[in-house]
């Protein structure tokens, strides 16, 4: 019997079967569907400006990107922290949502814990690629590479190594773990053997005895209880990245809580964006339902404020404390050249939410997606105007510079784009986008997965 | 050991087979389901495992966290001290930030290992995978583990059971 409270976040006639088989169909069935394929066109191309702007920046160096001796960090930082943006998200989203027992979370958990490892592996790479010489990378882990020397313990740089590398890897485990009893699943539907044995091979032995799903449940909770504060310590250390430099407006306590909060709501904006194209390509539109997106508007809108807070606080320290040289740079930010950048960055991450206040809004899929496909432009753009504003105007006016992103700029940010659709397109064949065994508790128990 | 595997359509008709054995005194093996069911199985061994789970990721966190804060603290101080101006070469609110991150990590890690132990997991050559209706218990159906005796047999038979079969486990 399904259960009567859960069927807000499900077709009325949903079925355990129809969820196991739409579900294990997309990973199984040999030929994906016409939308899926266009889609992985599409986006390989993307992939290919991508790789192409990577070899580029490899062979020649960063003198092909817009940076200049004022703006030492450009576009590829704005873009390494808008991804650590993005992948903040999902495994926050999953952890939270399971810890405080939401019947929403098995429709999105999954594809959100998969954006999370594509969209970190991503910014990951623009670190990387801005040293110049990568093979030098290695020297911020603790080796004594170099003629003996360690890491400087006391960078921001080093702790962002730190903390990005053990969030990549613990939110690849983390979604091993909650994919366990799915991949056991595959394993008993799959009709080929090679298919049933590399299932097989993956689930390691999964039985479903009760003994393995109280375990299951025990690291499940143990997981998400570190997983929360382990999203918000990694974005504070990135926000304290700017902080903990003496650049004007970036030496500021508001940054960590503003990185964390900047995270999770481009995060969730880009987990709607993810399941409008999965409910379409995928055909999963009786397990991602309207309630979901209404959900997902409810959390966009609050995080909109926080984020309003946010920027009136930036003009708030300075004025209150006669810090001339950040409310110049402020200015220049609001009036100088990239006043419009500027202007257009509060439209999309302050004024545009507010309009789902509005219940006809809020439960309307597509406005949802207009309001998140802003919220991704205006977080981008918030990125671009911290790293950027920041550097062109510091304390010396006769250092200041205009930053111009070059062709090389733009191939990696739009094939970065390309490269995560792909890259998910490509998971979302290999691994159940939707949490089966989430779903089908959720339907005949009616409680959290 | 001979086992009896019943098969069963859905939950309750499991609830109602497990009620009877616990009736008449016939001791649960196994129970296998498609997702994450409560039972009262009263297995007092598994209460504890769930727990040491957990124990187990403190544990591992809180040996990394000494282990990582301790290579920061020797390296900067002992192995390549750095004497930047009147920088102190110990300052732990700046080393401990790696140390918490990489005990966050190992947190996570150790509860999988534990998890993987306690669970007895990987086990790729289990006997229950040779049942002919187990595939249907990560699917839809669920199966009742109980020592394979007759009056075991007449019970889940009596319960509902769709199929029953036996294995050597």
């Amino acid at each position: 019997m399904i259960h009567p409270h859960a069927s807000l976040w499900h077709a009325n006639d949903l079925t355990p079967d129809e969820v196991e088989t739409s579900v294990a169909d997309t990973v199984l069935k040999p030929r994906p569907d016409r939308s899926w394929r266009i889609a992985f066109f599409a986006s390989f191309v993307l992939t290919l400006v991508f790789v192409a702007g990577l070899i580029w920046s490899f062979a020649i160096g960063p003198g092909l990107w817009g940076n200049n001796a004022s703006a030492v960090w450009g576009l590829p930082i704005a873009n390494y922290v808008f991804w650590l943006g993005v992948g903040h998200a999902g495994t926050l989203i999953s952890s939270l949502l399971w810890l405080t027992g939401q019947r929403w979370r098995p429709a999105i958990n999954r594809y959100a814990e998969l954006m999370t490892l594509v969209a970190v592996c991503i910014a990951g790479l623009f670190p990387i690629v801005h040293l110049g010489r990568p093979m030098y990378v290695l020297w911020v882990a603790p080796l004594p590479i170099h003629q003996g020397v360690w890491p400087q313990w006391m960078s921001a740089l080093v702790w962002d190594f730190w903390a990005v590398a053990s969030y990549l890897i613990f939110s690849t485990l983390f979604l091993y773990v909650g994919l366990i009893p799915d991949l056991a699943v595959l394993r008993d539907r799959a009709r080929k053997k090679a298919i049933a044995l590399f299932y097989g091979a993956l689930a390691l032995g999964w039985s479903g005895s009760y003994r393995q799903w109280r375990l299951h449940r025990a690291l499940h909770a143990a997981m998400s209880a570190i997983a929360v504060p382990l999203v918000v310590s990694v974005h504070s250390i990135v926000g304290l990245d700017f902080a903990a430099s003496v650049m004007p407006e970036w030496n500021s306590s508001l940054y960590p809580p503003y990185f964390v909060v900047g995270a999770l709501f481009s995060g969730f904006a880009t987990v709607a964006l993810i399941g409008a194209f999965i409910r379409q390509a995928l055909k999963l539109d009786r397990i991602i339902t309207p309630a979901h997106f209404e959900a997902i508007a409810r959390v966009l809108l609050a995080a909109s404020i926080v984020m309003g807070l946010s920027y009136a606080t930036e003009w708030a320290f300075p004025a209150l404390s006669g810090a001339q040289h950040e409310l110049r740079q402020l200015r220049a930010a609001a009036f100088g050249g990239d006043a419009l950048l500027y202007w257009l960055m509060l439209f999309s991450n302050v004024a545009a939410p507010q309009i789902l206040w509005a219940p006809r809004f809020r439960k309307r899929i597509l406005s949802v997606l207009i309001v998140a496909g802003f919220v991704d432009l205006g977080m981008w753009l918030e990125r671009y105007l911290i790293v950027t504003g920041a550097l062109t105007h510091g304390y010396l006016p006769s250092a200041w510079r205009d930053f111009a992103p070059t062709l090389v700029d733009a191939m990696l940010l739009a094939g970065s784009v390309g490269f995560f659709c792909f890259a998910l397109l490509i998971l979302g064949r290999i691994v159940p986008i939707v949490s089966i065994h989430g779903m089908k508790r959720l339907l005949l128990v009616g409680e959290r997965s | 050991m001979r086992t009896l595997i019943a098969v069963f359509e859905s939950e309750r008709t499991l609830r109602d087979a497990i009620s009877a054995a616990q009736g008449n005194d016939i001791p649960i093996r196994n129970v296998y389901a498609p997702y994450e069911i409560e039972l009262n199985l009263d297995d007092a061994s598994l209460s504890k495992a769930a727990a040491a789970l957990t124990r187990d990721c403190i544990w591992a966190a809180a040996i990394v966290f000494l282990a990582v804060f301790a290579l920061e603290v020797w390296s900067r101080s002992v192995a390549f001290p750095i004497h930047v101006g009147a920088r102190s070469s110990f300052a732990w609110p700046a080393l401990v930030l790696p140390a918490i991150e990489a005990a966050m990590l190992a947190g996570g890690a150790g509860g999988l290992a534990s998890f993987f132990v306690r669970a007895h997991m990987p086990s790729l050559a289990d006997p229950i995978f040779e049942t002919p209706d187990f595939t249907l218990a990560t699917s839809d159906q669920f199966l009742l583990a109980l020592p394979a005796t007759q009056a075991s047999e007449a019970l889940v038979r009596r319960a509902g059971a769709t199929a029953v079969h036996g294995v050597d486990r």
